[in-house]
């Protein structure tokens, strides 16, 4: 290799040049990077810094738990538990044809249908919400390869159908859809915790540590006024009742006169809120508090407590009742039996429309609607339930002379079966009206009472006079030869009123002849009111008499509820002919924790005497075939009975325990 | 004399290899804790191992290093004796790679050719191909680089059918490195800047339609000239490679407590890993990044300038520069300051090409700063430096 010194040095100073120059140029471009990241490190550092931190850095809020609803005596009426749910995997499944039949067997869904999800291209599937205990073990015991469980939070009323109406459900979502649920929906839905985090771009939640402490998710549960143990004897007096009667349709509800609270509510035909889709919207009603209705002659004691407390009647106070038929411009009235000449308390006795009338035009529209709207008639009570009724009470200028007459028996105005409970409440709590309560208590996620419910008292309808006047004439509706003569009651004594409304034909208007609204409505004991029932039966098609038809459901309500609250007797009574013995109407309860049924005589002679099968029933008609069992009984679960120790088929009078578990449906 | 001298060369070749080593080895070690950083969380979910990412990296570097050891001991005249070999199986790679059969299509661009368990670029490698081949035919034509028949043509063809050839898979970012590359090395050597000047002229509008024919392209430009213009889609990337910058701050949030890599910045382990370091380590780690590769660019240029012919500055010029440009552009690009582009950010993105390449002109520099002294003697222009401090002052030929 020759050198050419001169001009090579020269050119190749060029080219060292040239190097230079774009060494020069480089240094140059990193200085500007070096400014660039000066700018946006340190000039801009704290914009783009709140713009990242806005980005990422969120409020996570955990939806509290949904409190729970609990009796009086912290029975768990609706509670929210986490169930396990099936899912799979269908990409890790080998055999999906396998896997399927043999889940089919345990999830009891076709085989077929499982099949098909499981040979989806996915990676998640859901194949049933909701596994029972039981069917999750079953699957779990099967090892399958991609099966897998999800926790998935349920409410749970393990109840079932219990105070179903007033309790309602909550939809898919943990909303309150009806009854107690939606009424007190944001309360049961609690206050969300917060908890400031971090998330990803793909909405991942990353927790960063040293982040201040989180607001804890804050559950509320409600404490009712309801008495689990009374709520089903209503029920199951009324569903008989109903039954009995071939009715359409009936309500009860038992309250404390003095408190205003209310002991049950019931409405039949029941629906289980576990399972409410499979009813309709017309069975979800609750009528007691949705529904308003002519509530007939049990309107003529708050007539009474009108003309009574206006001083225009007194108890021995004749009225002519026209021989039975009594026309009202061109309307007539007619009894039931045809009555000359009546005493005011005679007219209750025997409930004489036209004695009633007479009362009632005495009395005058105005007044006597001043009276109406006293005992809190025409307004909803504000018991807190959904879809309260007002009824209807027209103004008293719009009445005519036939509308007066006929509201002295409960025609021609409806009210709901609770402001009929709220409204005799008055008579029975000496003329105060009770605000009626439901919720006693609210409790936090601690068990802590955060606000009570206090008794309160709305007005002064009556005088405690009037009041005490008006329970004596009550109390002998109930005395042989009244039309309550069959809600006596054993032990105690009571005082109530029939009612038997013709239903209003709702195309011509006219009232029907054979749709009858059977009622009765009472208090006990009458010195001391603690309870106060009304029964209400719709369209009974076997007799139709609110004395016949509602009165022994009263008694047989009254009766098991004065027992279960273990109400001291008034006196001893001889055995009287009308008046049914002790044991045929029931005792109390033998363990306050679990439901009892009260025997029947008349049914325990048909009761087994060795161990029944009792798989497959609900708790209810489980403890229904061991009346003839006197052991100690446990109880595990609720719902339906799986399991039994001991077996169907031992001597029941050998045994001394029994255990039942009982699982959800 | 001669032993003097021999032990001062030795003295000075070694200083400059520990020099470059230190700097390859700082910038991988870097590259390595933030590719871990940037990529575990992605890596876990995506394969089920935090360390997928830093795992093929590690092997890809063992296999660098091996490439280094052996070029920096191969005379870098083997490449000029080789070049159409070279330049051959080159521009065959670029074809095959195109092919539908064998190209492995990533994200839309044929860039891959697999070759057993791992997929190689040969983008990458054609980067060296092409350094070797204008290097070599620019110190053949010595002076004649000044016509334009000679210095330019040929050039500007071989160039254009490699960039062509990017362009297909589609590369922008590559091509236009070529591109950058090969101007400034015809520049250095003494080509007409008017020739240079008119092909950049020229070349304008078919950049432009370039970009207009590709409708990511167009959006990237849009996206860099306003990057609120949509947050959500295309200025995404530069939104918040910013936010992650930005957030940063001078001192960083910490090693492994960046928040825009949990899948808001989009390919944290690669393109956008500078984003990942400055948000950080901050400006402080952005700055000791930027210092290497300026160290860097310091000793290649030296080499360049040392180096005993022209082939050896050109080649060592043209490595420093393949690897400076790339780190300039891809952190312009993270910082906002260019339009996006797919360019990794040499020795700490994740690619195993890449850095294989990287090495592989490590390896070649430092066998050309091994003959600065050597043939100090026997070429005439080299330590003449003026980047030299005096130390070696007495060692200059004038």
């Amino acid at each position: 290799m020759t050198v050419q010194p001169r001009q090579n040095n020269l050119a190749v100073r060029w080219i060292r040049f040239r190097v230079l120059l774009v060494a020069t140029g480089l240094l140059f471009a990193f200085l500007l990077l070096i400014g660039r990241s000066f700018q946006i490190q340190f000039f801009q550092w704290e914009g783009w810094a709140s713009v990242a931190n806005k980005q990422i850095h969120r409020d996570f809020h955990f939806e509290a738990r949904r409190g729970e609803i609990y009796d009086r005596n912290d029975q768990e009426l609706a509670v929210s538990i986490e169930l396990e749910s099936l899912t799979a995997n269908p990409r890790a499944i080998k055999d999906p044809k396998d896997s399927a039949k043999k889940l089919a067997a345990v999830v009891k869904i076709p085989a077929t249908r499982l099949g098909k999800k499981l040979r989806q291209h996915r990676a998640f599937v859901w194949l049933k919400h909701y596994l029972s205990p039981k069917e999750a073990d079953a699957v779990r015991a099967l090892g399958l390869e991609g099966i897998h469980f999800v926790k998935e939070k349920r409410r749970y009323y393990p109840n079932v159908e219990l105070a179903g109406h007033l309790l309602g459900f909550v939809g898919r979502d943990h909303i309150g859809l009806e009854g107690l649920e939606v009424a007190q929906d944001l309360l049961l839905r609690g206050e969300p915790g917060t908890q400031p985090g971090a998330k990803d771009a793909r909405g991942q939640i990353i927790y960063t540590q040293g982040l201040p402490a989180a607001s804890d998710p804050q559950t509320y549960s409600l404490r009712l006024t309801l008495d689990k143990r009374i709520q089903y004897i209503a029920e199951r007096e009324l569903q008989k009742t109903v039954t009995d009667y071939k009715a359409k349709g009936g309500m009860t509800v038992v309250t404390d006169p003095k408190s205003g609270e209310i002991l049950a509510m019931a409405v039949f035909p029941s629906f289980n809120p576990n399972s409410f889709s499979s009813y309709g919207p017309a069975v979800w009603r609750n009528r007691a508090v949705t529904d308003a209705f002519e509530p007939g002659s049990t309107f003529k004691i708050f007539l009474m407590a009108a003309a009574l407390e206006e001083g225009l009647v007194h108890p021995d106070d004749l009225f002519y009742c026209e021989n039975g038929s009594y026309k009202v411009l061109n309307h007539t009235i007619h009894d039931l039996k045809k009555f000359s000449w009546l005493s005011l308390a005679q007219i209750l006795r025997f409930s004489s429309n036209i004695g009633a009338a007479k009362v009632s035009e005495k009395l005058g529209s105005s007044r006597f609607y001043r009276y109406i709207r006293g005992f809190g008639f025409g307004a909803p009570t504000e018991v807190g339930l959904p879809g309260e009724t007002a009824g209807l009470i027209r103004p008293p200028d719009e009445w005519t002379p036939v509308d007066l007459a006929a509201a002295g028996f409960g025609q021609s105005l409806s009210v709901s079966a609770t402001q009929l409970a709220v409204a005799l409440g008055a008579v029975a709590n000496d003329g105060l009206l009770m605000r009626p309560i439901l919720i006693k208590e609210v409790l936090d996620g601690q068990g802590r009472v955060v606000r009570r419910n206090n008794s309160r008292v709305v007005r002064r309808v009556i005088s405690a006079t009037t009041a005490e006047r008006l329970k004596g004439l009550l109390a002998d509706v109930l005395k042989p030869g009244g039309t309550g003569a069959r809600a006596a009651l054993v032990q105690y004594q009571a005082a109530g009123k029939t009612g038997t409304a013709q239903k209003i034909n709702s195309k011509s208007g006219g009232y029907e002849d054979d749709r009858y609204t059977a009622s009765f409505v009472g208090f006990a004991p009458v010195t001391d009111p603690k309870i106060l029932v009304v029964v209400v039966i719709n369209e009974p098609q076997k007799g139709y008499y609110g004395g016949v038809v509602a009165a022994p459901a009263f008694r047989r309500i009254a009766q098991q509820t004065l027992h279960a609250l273990q109400v001291p007797p008034e006196k001893t009574r001889k055995k009287g002919k009308n008046v049914a013995t002790l044991d045929s109407i029931g005792s109390p309860s033998r363990s306050p924790a679990t439901l009892q049924p009260v025997a029947y005589a008349q049914r325990q002679s048909n009761q087994p005497t060795v161990m029944p099968d009792l798989t497959g029933l609900s708790l209810r008609a489980a403890l229904d075939r061991l009346q003839n069992f006197t052991g100690s009984l446990d109880i595990h679960g609720s719902g339906r009975v799986v399991g039994q120790n001991p077996e169907p088929g031992r001597n029941l009078s050998t045994i001394s325990s029994c255990s039942l578990i009982l699982t959800a449906d | 004399m001669v032993r003097d001298l021999m032990a001062g060369e030795k003295e000075q070749k070694s200083s400059y290899d520990l020099g470059l080593l230190f700097v390859t080895f700082a910038l991988m070690g870097i590259g390595l804790v933030m590719l871990y950083s940037s990529s575990s969380i992605m890596a876990q979910q995506r394969f089920g191992d935090s360390m997928y990412f830093v795992k093929r990296q590690i092997l890809f570097a063992f296999i660098g290093l091996v490439v280094l050891i052996v070029s920096k001991n191969l005379p870098y005249v083997v490449y000029r004796r080789l070049v159409y070999v070279i330049l051959g199986v080159s521009l065959l790679s670029l074809l095959l790679v195109l092919l539908p059969q064998i190209g492995h299509r990533v994200g839309g661009a044929r860039r891959w050719l697999r070759l057993g368990p791992l997929s190689v670029q040969p983008a990458e490698f054609a980067k060296l191909t092409l350094i070797i081949y204008i290097s070599y035919s620019l110190a053949k034509k010595k002076e004649r680089v000044r016509e334009f028949s000679v210095g330019y043509v040929p050039h500007l063809l071989v160039s254009a059918v490699f960039i062509g050839l990017v362009l297909m898979q589609p590369d922008l970012g590559t091509a236009v490195t070529f591109a950058a590359l090969v101007f400034l090395l015809l520049f250095v050597a003494g080509v007409r800047l008017r020739f240079l000047l008119a092909t950049g002229l020229a070349l304008i509008p078919l950049l432009a339609l370039a970009i207009a024919q590709t409708s990511y392209r167009l959006e990237r430009l849009l996206a860099f000239i306003n990057p609120w213009r949509d947050p959500s889609d295309t200025s995404f990337q530069l939104l918040h490679s910013l936010l992650a910058l930005g957030s940063g701050g001078p001192l960083g949030v910490g090693l492994g407590s960046g928040q825009q890599k949990l899948f808001y910045l989009p390919e944290p382990h690669t393109d956008f890993i500078l984003a990942v370091i400055g948000e950080e380590t901050g400006m402080v780690g952005i700055a000791i990044v930027l210092l290497l590769y300026g160290l860097l660019i310091y000793m290649g240029v030296k080499i360049a300038l040392r180096a005993p012919d022209r082939y050896g500055t050109y080649l060592a010029l043209g490595l420093t520069l393949v690897i400076g440009l790339q780190a300039l552009i891809n952190s312009a690009v993270v910082m906002g300051l260019l339009p996006t582009k797919g360019l990794p950010l040499p020795f700490i993105s994740y690619g195993g090409s890449s850095l294989l390449t990287n090495l592989a002109a490590m390896g070649i520099l430092m066998n050309i700063s091994s003959y600065t002294r050597r043939q100090a003697q026997t070429f005439g222009f080299q330590s003449q430096g003026w980047l030299d401090n005096g130390r070696h002052g007495d060692k200059r030929t004038r």
